[in-house]
């Protein structure tokens, strides 16, 4: 399967970020015959959401369908290639919002949708969180998708992985503290899930106020690319990037069997379900309502996701 | 607290392996270390160093006069034994006073879990500790609960082996990241011995036998695992912004088909 990571930078200009990556697109598919095009969380440009960024409301969301699809599916077409537009500030007609994926098949065809399940900060105000992790069945075969913060909960990958995911696209947004950490740990989970993973993040930075201080916040790129056995491309930390790479497929499913030559079968093939009951069970530490202290923490700082 | 994994050589016979192992523990062990980490199979080769209840008493006798002697928490790593009618690989942790506060059995040749010692979890003088034996590290999930359930280090007897080294120890320090604990990871088979914090990690062996040590501050972990909204800190995340009414296929036996897929 080969797959073009797109990773993007965020313009001045919000409104500009759609026409750029647009062409970032059409220029990863020039010359070179992809099965998939993966872009990172908010291609779009901030969350209004985000510290400082209220102002972006109706800029960077939009309804799904809505103009972008309709954009990146005439794209899909053109190319013959599978597009995943992941992730975008979806507006939903009741007014809510969600953190959606979308994957597009060779025609334009909305063949799966991922919403964000594990919210990230003033998300667990904002955002209605999904409430499945599923695998989607397309000519590619059997792919995952789980939006940014729901890696770092690593059941979600490892519930993909278990209902036969051979790869799991990954929209997602590096902060620069923890870079090294990010980058091991992703290897990692490839390697303890048997699975291929695609991770697509943007370049990009803000200010505003969070509880009270001015704040930075700093996406630094670093997509990735690795199959059980490691690493396979790693973009720019300070810039846009393209990366294409060969994922095997059927090798992923090969090493999930068990066989003497190789042991990666075993994270997944060792496993005795009847005893981890306590995956149910919440992590004891927590003792705080942190959706409450967002709560709070928003409305001094951007009223109008406080109603 | 200070922790300090062996990565031993297996000697021609276990008796010699078992005096080099003291010997080498008491050279190493310093003044104020708190736990000592075994690896699995720490006297031989299994498959050349069957069950003798004479050389396990030995083996517990010494590694007890130890952790007493020098107060330290002691994994003691594993060695076979007979249990219940079958051979079953044991590992146990050893407090300050040299009493087994920790055991866990796995059957040796495969077969029904030993009833009672799945992830096994302790409550030191320097908070909760999870103690996991051989392959039940490199499965993401009984780690998982042992953090879950309130463990800030989870002491391993493992084994590296020789095949996927470079990923397996990419995974020891990346278990340690997504599940926010430390991991005191011993390892005598394929070296690759490993001390690791969420964030960093702090050492790691490659395959000559020695001693790592690493020391962090008590309240290293209690922070990390900390919700920070600032989000300087988000290591916290994946154990706070769990939502375990949608993990039950985690806690389920799947369908084959879907499994072998």
């Amino acid at each position: 399967m080969k797959v073009g990571i797109v990773q993007t930078q965020w313009r001045a200009d919000p409104t500009e970020n759609v026409f750029y990556v647009y062409d970032q697109v059409e220029e990863i598919c020039q010359g070179t015959t992809l099965d998939l095009v993966c872009l990172p969380e908010f291609f779009l440009g901030p969350a209004w959401y985000m510290p400082g960024q209220a102002g972006l409301k109706g800029v960077t969301d939009t309804r799904i369908p809505g103009p972008v699809t309709t954009l990146f599916r005439a794209l899909a077409r053109k190319h013959r290639v599978h597009i995943l537009l992941g992730s975008m500030v979806e507006e939903l007609p009741d007014g809510g919002y969600c953190n959606t994926a979308v994957l597009l098949d060779r025609s334009g065809d909305i063949v799966g949708r991922a919403h964000k399940v594990h919210a990230f900060a003033n998300e667990v105000v904002v955002c209605r969180p999904g409430d499945t992790v599923d695998v989607i069945d397309c000519e590619l075969g059997r792919l995952g998708i789980a939006v940014c913060s729901d890696f770092w909960v690593p059941e979600t990958i490892r519930m993909l992985a278990l209902k036969g995911a051979h790869t799991v696209l990954i929209p997602g947004g590096s902060l620069k503290q923890n870079l090294d950490a990010m980058v091991n740990a992703f290897r990692a989970t490839a390697f303890l899930n048997c699975v291929n993973l695609v991770y697509a993040s943007p370049v990009g930075e803000l200010t505003g106020l969070r509880g009270g201080r001015q704040i930075r916040v700093a996406f630094a790129g670093t997509s990735l690319a690795a199959t059980p056995a490691g690493l396979l491309a790693r973009g720019a930390e300070d810039g846009p990037d393209s990366l294409v790479v060969d994922l095997p497929t059927l090798d992923v499913l090969t090493l999930r069997q068990r066989h003497a030559e190789d042991d990666t079968w075993q994270g997944l093939g060792l496993r005795r379900p009847e005893a981890y009951g306590g995956v149910l069970e919440a992590f004891v530490g927590q003792g705080r309502d942190l959706v409450a202290e967002t709560r709070t923490s928003m409305a001094q700082t951007t009223p109008t996701a406080a109603r | 607290m200070r922790v300090q994994v062996l990565q031993n050589q297996w000697l021609p016979d276990a008796t010699a392996t078992l005096e080099s192992v003291e010997r080498e523990l008491r050279q190493a062990i310093t003044r104020g270390t708190d736990f000592v980490v075994l690896p699995q199979h720490v006297l031989g080769d299994p498959a050349r160093t069957p069950p003798d209840p004479e050389r396990a008493r030995r083996a517990l006798e010494a590694l007890t006069h130890l952790a007493r002697e020098r107060e330290v928490y002691l994994a003691t790593g594993s060695w076979l034994e007979h249990h219940e009618g079958r051979v079953v690989d044991v590992a146990r942790v050893l407090d300050r006073a040299g009493r087994v506060c920790a055991t866990v059995r796995r059957p040796f040749e495969g077969g029904a879990p030993v009833t009672g010692t799945d992830f096994p979890l302790l409550d030191t003088d320097k908070g909760r500790v999870g103690l996991l034996l051989g392959h039940d590290f490199w499965v993401m999930e009984p780690s998982r609960i042992q953090s879950l359930r309130g463990a800030h280090l989870v002491l391993v007897s493992g084994a590296l082996g020789t095949r996927n080294r470079e990923s397996k120890k990419a995974a020891i320090w990346g278990m340690a990241t997504l599940h926010c604990v430390a991991v005191a990871f011993a390892s005598a088979v394929g070296g690759g011995s490993t001390l690791a914090l969420p964030q960093r990690l702090v050492a790691q062996a490659d395959e000559a036998p020695g001693v790592l040590t690493a020391e962090w501050a008590d309240d290293t972990m209690a922070v990390q695992r900390e919700a920070d909204l600032s989000f300087k800190n988000t290591l916290w995340f994946g154990l706070w912004a769990r939502r375990p009414e949608l993990y039950a296929p985690l806690a389920t036996a799947p369908a084959r088909s879907t499994e072998a897929a």
